[in-house]
């Protein structure tokens, strides 16, 4: 438990972290997403915009000029990420090694498992267009073959998820039919279940439709019911109703706000 | 033209105005008066003699008429005590530069303001009547009587100030007395100056008969044992318009001056403001010392907070600083806190005590992104008022809007 004194930084222009879809306003929101997301961080995230970033807007300019030279002399790039971390005050050095030895068993990993590990954190920041595109870069990747075959089932089935999220159903379908192949894994075959009963036009292939007992089926007959349920009562229904509740002219501006930050999320996804 | 440094001392009963550099002094009583039949206004004697004749409405008791936000009423228009001030300040202040040409603040380097008690409502006002002069608001500082005092002694050779001094002030205010000692041994040296208001104060109307001198010179003797006796003075100093003339004080001014010197100065606060003023326009103070007195915190605000893997404090207001002008605004990342916990040192640390803020409404994350921003202020001496608001922690956490205010009693 402790407080942190954050200095004064008078940002006029955000950076912009494209991979994450967010500005960033502050340095402890740069040394956040470097701890939390450091494979994102460990690969050409500092850049010369960054540095500028660093340099003007966070008036850091001798950090700046340090990670700088790091870059030109083709210094260790995760030393120079740890070097910012340490200038910003806003880890402590019990941190910044935790995130050391964090990076280094990263490093550590087989490369398409790190590739993995990397498309995986773009999944869950809802870029599924760069995720789409980074796991048919493994897929393409002549180690993949040699890969054992549940770790290919994971990319098959990862892809398929992606696809799904943009409603490209037949992709979606095809890349989970190639997962199941490779694991036989019982909930693929659910999504597979699901995925048809989503787009009516998709056709179930005679192999998959063996293995879906009518007890199966039933059960995820129910989950889809009680997924349906659930969106009803969310949060974003909510806020839907409250703003239909509104008088014209309030519903209206909110509207426009929240068909503004679909599109955001659309373009963030595509 | 060359800007001014100007000292101030308003009372409700009269105005001194000094000007840095100048040997005079304007003195005048604090009233100001509008002619009837047209929007003209006058200050001091010359509003008095207008209303004698008949052709002006004199409104006295300035400060006072402020403080209770009154009005007065001259020919059909309702005029609030804050514009009347304005007015009475607007013609005081082109004393000393008859000639300047456009608003005051054109030639004003700095104002500093002396006042019997330094009063919120009154500070608001006077900042308030700078802004109607045009005075840039950094241009303009208040100050109480026991803190202009301070400025006039340690601007006075060391040997006058190395132990104690002691003031009696005599006006048609009242009798006060002050007292000033310098601490050394600490980090810098502080000077402590306080005021104690007398009940013997008497009107100065009774020096005009020799009873009354008689009377007013035995109640002075009667303070100034009480005072002086046991104790070592440097200096005593005499102000205040009942000390303009001392013929009726015998006996009292041979108690005053056994083994002591002793100086008299009627337009002490007034120059003691001027001197600050000039201190102001320096880049170095010629006062580097911890001034403790009214007007100024006696208590160090500061707060842990945790630099480089180690625990220190930072300091929102420091002893010394003036309550009025001692404003902080700091942002904090809570790391796994709720609350915010200030620490208030007073000059002796034993009665150092913690106060703690729960942030109730606050996010609670433990990942470092409750980001707060932390404004604090002083109503008076004893009370800071502290405004905590949520920031969010940009596009990751947006704010909540939450926002807590809170007095606390130091």
């Amino acid at each position: 438990m402790s407080v942190i004194l954050c200095k004064r930084e008078q940002v006029s222009h955000p950076y912009f972290l494209e991979v994450l879809g967010i500005h960033v306003y502050t340095s402890q929101e740069l040394c956040y997403v470097i701890f939390h997301h450091p494979l994102l961080a460990m690969e050409d995230f500092m850049n010369p915009s960054l540095i500028e970033f660093i340099r003007n807007e966070l008036d850091m300019g001798f950090t700046a000029l340090k990670m700088e030279r790091r870059m030109k002399g083709g210094e260790n790039s995760d030393e120079t990420l740890l070097l910012f971390l340490k200038e910003c005050n806003y880890y402590t050095s019990g941190e910044i090694n935790q995130l050391r030895q964090k990076i280094s068993s990263f490093r550590k990993l087989p490369p398409l498992e790190y590739a993995k590990r990397k498309v995986d954190y773009l999944f869950d920041f809802k870029q599924y267009g760069k995720a789409i595109a980074g796991y048919e870069k493994i897929l393409s990747d002549i180690r993949f073959s040699r890969m054992d075959p549940r770790f290919q089932g994971r990319i098959w089935n990862n892809l398929g998820a992606c696809f799904a999220r943009v409603f490209q159903f037949q992709n979606a379908m095809e890349a989970f039919e190639h997962a199941y192949e490779k694991t036989e894994d019982g909930t693929i075959l659910e999504k597979i279940y699901h995925l048809s009963k989503l787009n009516p036009g998709l056709s179930l292939k005679e192999v998959y439709r063996l293995p879906m007992t009518a007890e199966k089926k039933e059960a995820w007959e129910q989950d889809l019911i009680s997924a349906k349920e659930r969106a009803k009562d969310s949060k974003e229904q909510e806020r839907i109703r409250e703003l239909f509740a509104r008088d014209p002219i309030k519903r209206m501006e909110g509207a426009a706000n929240l068909v503004e930050s679909w599109k955001q999320e659309y373009r963030g996804m595509a | 033209m060359e800007e001014l440094k100007l000292g101030l001392d308003l009372c409700d009963g009269y105005t001194r105005l000094s000007c840095w550099g100048q040997e005079k002094t304007w003195t005048m009583p604090t009233v100001a008066c509008r002619k009837k039949e047209e929007d003209v206004w006058l200050v001091g004697e010359e509003a008095y003699a207008s209303a004698l004749m008949g052709d002006g409405v004199i409104v006295d008791k300035l400060l006072k008429l402020v403080l209770k936000d009154g009005t007065s009423t001259i020919s059909g228009t309702k005029y609030r005590g804050m514009e009347i001030l304005q007015r009475f300040l607007e013609k005081v202040l082109l004393l000393p530069a008859p000639e300047a040409e456009g608003p005051v603040g054109n030639w004003v380097a700095q104002l500093v303001v002396s006042v019997p008690h330094v009063e919120a409502r009154l500070l608001d006002c006077l900042i308030y009547c700078a802004d109607y002069l045009k005075i840039p608001r950094e241009r303009v500082h208040v100050i109480s009587h026991t803190e202009a005092f301070l400025y006039y002694v340690m601007s006075q050779k060391r040997e006058m100030w190395n132990n104690q001094v002691g003031m009696f002030d005599l006006s048609e205010e009242g009798l006060c007395y002050y007292e000033m000692k310098v601490q050394r041994g600490m980090k810098q040296v502080a000077v402590v100056a306080e005021k104690e208001k007398l009940d013997e104060g008497f009107s100065l109307d009774i020096l005009n008969s020799p009873s009354g001198m008689k009377l007013a010179d035995k109640i002075l003797c009667a303070c100034g044992e009480r005072f002086l006796q046991k104790k070592l003075f440097s200096s005593v100093l005499l102000t205040g318009k009942g000390f303009e003339n001392q013929d009726w004080a015998v006996e009292f001014m041979k108690i005053v001056c056994a083994r002591r010197r002793v100086f008299v100065e009627p337009a002490l606060f007034s120059q003691g403001a001027a001197l600050k003023a000039m201190d102001l326009t320096q880049d170095k103070t010629s006062y580097p010392y911890v001034m403790l007195c009214e007007g100024r915190l006696d208590t160090t605000i500061s707060v842990k907070v945790l630099h480089q893997d180690k625990e220190n404090q930072l300091i929102l207001a420091a002893a010394g600083d003036s309550w009025y002008e001692a404003k902080s605004t700091v942002d904090f990342i809570l790391d796994n806190q709720n609350y915010l916990e200030f620490v208030i040192t007073p000059s002796d640390p034993k009665k150092k005590k913690e106060v703690k803020m729960i942030l109730e409404g606050f996010p609670e994350r433990t990942d470092k992104t409750v980001r707060v921003q932390v404004q604090i202020g002083f109503l008076d001496e004893n009370i800071m008022a502290v405004a905590v608001r949520d920031k969010g922690f940009g596009d990751l956490y947006p704010s909540t809007g939450a926002m807590i205010r809170q007095e606390v009693m130091i």
